[in-house]
């Protein structure tokens, strides 16, 4: 192989590591609902939206989740201090928020949890109606 | 130039793998923690190193039922320690999830038992953690909640058992504490830590009580 060919592959290899590097440390593209749910909500709430006996709350539970559309993002990103009813039960241990998720990932769980769970819904949610919403939770 | 990238991706691989699996293992025998050496003169006037086991048996909690919990409750026992509070917004309902699967393992055993302790005096009185223990559907017989009498107690038992567990203004609810699992043995002595946040640890924990019931029942 020519000393001028070797130059090249070996000048690429580098080019693409450093785009690597630099890809890396701008803003990390946005995961899909199933994994980020896996990932955030799963140890808690369940694989299949179970919810823990009469500790953790389901969220498999469609009426709960059409009549608390608007809040959904809210409770997502700020938890949850007060005392609900899901399906017949009421619990009333606190819920932290994840702080560390931005607009389009909390989108993207309430959309993979209202398409598991939420029975009929007309729209799916976008990152401008969580941005809309989280200026004025409670 | 072919050899060379297919060395450098084998070698790659054999270091990259292992870290993908992640399983549990059926050990030997469990260490004992809380060992230390100390010189001390024997009866001769020699000095000699001898070995000083910690043993965490005096301990005074009031459980869920309102019962006197203390070491001669877990006599003869293999038992689960952890720290709690009922108001948890964070790692309790993942840790209390993870304390039930091990409940629920050792369903028939009388010889596995569990002891949370409360690190909220003021909000966890016996009733609040009577409500907490109806929530998760678990009984006094096999799994004390209980609570220190004081807060000097407590920050004792948490120095013993080698665990934070303090007042944090900074923290969620309020308290910062240790999500550790910590296993003991028939004779009061620390034998593993656990992360009771990672459901895989409790696994882990399952077998090593196994271990140590086989180590019990032997001598």
């Amino acid at each position: 192989m020519s000393v001028n060919l070797r130059i090249i592959i070996l000048g690429s290899f580098v080019a693409i590591l450093l785009g690597l590097l630099v890809f890396r440390s701008c803003e990390r593209p946005p995961q899909k609902g199933k994994k980020l749910y896996a990932e955030n909500c799963a140890s808690c709430h369940g694989f299949q939206g179970e919810g823990f006996r009469n500790l953790i709350p389901p969220l498999n539970d469609s009426v709960f989740l059409q009549e608390n559309k608007e809040e959904f993002a809210c409770i997502i990103a700020y938890g949850l201090d007060k005392s609900i009813t899901v399906n017949g039960t009421t619990y009333n241990s606190p819920m932290e928020g994840f702080a560390n998720l931005n607009a389009i990932e909390i989108a993207n769980i309430a959309n993979y949890v209202y398409a598991n769970w939420g029975g009929e819904i007309s729209e799916k949610f976008t990152s401008q109606d969580i941005e809309k919403t989280l200026l004025n939770c409670e | 130039m072919n050899r060379v990238i297919f060395t450098c991706a084998f070698f790659a691989s054999i270091f990259l793998l292992p870290g993908c699996i992640e399983h549990t293992h059926q050990k030997e025998q469990l260490k004992i923690y809380g060992q230390q050496e100390v010189l001390v003169k024997d009866s001769m006037g020699q000095e000699v190193i001898d070995t000083v086991t910690l043993h965490i048996d005096s301990f005074n909690l009031i459980n869920q039922d309102s019962q006197l919990v203390t070491a001669h409750t877990f006599k003869n026992k293999v038992y689960v320690v952890d720290f709690f509070f009922t108001h948890c917004p964070t790692i309790c309902p993942i840790m209390t999830k993870n304390m039930v699967k091990i409940y629920d393992h050792f369903e028939s055993n009388n010889q596995v038992a569990f002891l949370s302790h409360t690190i909220d005096l003021k909000n966890d009185s016996v009733p609040q953690l009577k409500a907490y223990a109806n929530k998760v559907g678990i009984s006094s017989k096999r799994w004390h909640m209980a609570t220190p009498l004081n807060k000097e107690a407590l920050n004792f038992l948490a120095a013993q058992y080698m665990v934070s567990a303090e007042e944090d203004p900074n923290s969620p609810g309020g308290f910062m504490h240790s999500g550790a699992f910590i296993l003991m043995d028939q004779q009061h002595r620390i034998r593993g830590y656990y992360d009771g946040t990672v459901t895989h640890d409790a696994d882990q924990l399952i077998l090593d009580i196994d271990l140590l019931l086989k180590e019990t029942n032997e001598r």
